[in-house]
């Protein structure tokens, strides 16, 4: 918990990065990606993409309990600048709310890893 | 979770005691923990649960980003839904995202957020006006009702 709550939950965004082998990149997402955390997201994602040598960047979704729509918007523009950088882009273990926000959107096998790809 | 204060724990009313809330930008997380709390305490689960947690977060979203910076939330139960109402002071929804009857370009940045509420909820009404700021009232399905709980397909 965070020191200086009074109790009042935050919205928090953690990334950590399982390992970059071969140049094959995989974040863990983990929490939540609202209006607060959404730019924590971006910065992440598009200093990740900007790396040198990150020819795969996989982000494992399993661990994200909630994405708004700003979050998948800023997953869309991740996965524009991935093409435009030539790299692989992928989500992995998009499940419950979080698949289901992406497919109301209409962005679910557009983002998914290994569709076709 | 702390018990909130008094001042701010629902007030009596007939029947259910409705959920009240004010909301910015540092609260968006709190309300979201309360809408689920309080939507789970009227049989809302899973997926039906987590859907009307996101409609209403968007729609305050819009409020805190759009319009002012805060807002406030009210939810009930009526008859076999709930119905939440979000209200702010911002100056009106612009009428390109209130005739937005087709799901926005995915590769647009930003302007889903009531597409996705009317997509989620069974009903979405919206008062809005530059003068008078925008009430949206959104009706969602209760499990006992004998149409899908799952209001978002």
């Amino acid at each position: 918990m965070d020191p200086f709550d009074s109790g009042i939950p935050r919205p928090e965004l953690h990334i950590e990065r399982d390992g970059a082998a071969g140049g094959v990149t995989r974040l863990a997402v983990a929490g939540e990606v609202d209006m607060t955390t959404g730019e924590q997201f971006e910065r992440t994602l598009i200093g990740t993409l900007d790396e040198p040598g990150v020819t795969r960047l996989l982000l494992d979704m399993a661990p994200l309990r909630f994405i708004d729509s700003n979050g998948v918007a800023v997953l869309v523009k991740a996965r524009r600048t991935a093409d435009e950088h030539g790299i692989a882009f992928g989500l992995v273990n998009a499940r419950g709310v979080v698949r289901s926000v992406l497919e109301m959107l209409g962005v679910y096998e557009m983002l998914a890893a290994e569709r076709g790809r | 979770m702390a018990e909130a204060p008094p001042e701010h724990r629902p007030m009596a009313s007939d029947g259910d005691s409705p959920l009240e809330r004010k909301f910015d930008r540092a609260s968006l997380a709190a309300l979201r923990s309360e809408l689920s709390r309080y939507a789970a305490g009227h049989g809302l689960t899973d997926l039906a649960l987590a859907n009307f947690v996101l409609a209403v977060n968007e729609i305050a979203t819009n409020a805190v980003r759009y319009a002012g910076g805060q807002g406030q939330v009210r939810v009930w139960r009526q008859g076999r839904e709930l119905w939440c109402r979000v209200v702010d002071e911002g100056h009106g929804i612009p009428r390109r995202y209130l005739e937005q009857s087709h799901r926005p370009d995915p590769l647009h940045v930003s302007g889903h957020g009531l597409w996705l509420a009317r997509h989620i909820c069974a009903d979405v009404e919206i008062e809005t006006g530059r003068a008078t700021g925008t009430r949206v009232l959104m009706r969602y399905p209760l499990p006992s009702a004998a149409r899908s709980t799952d209001g978002s397909l």
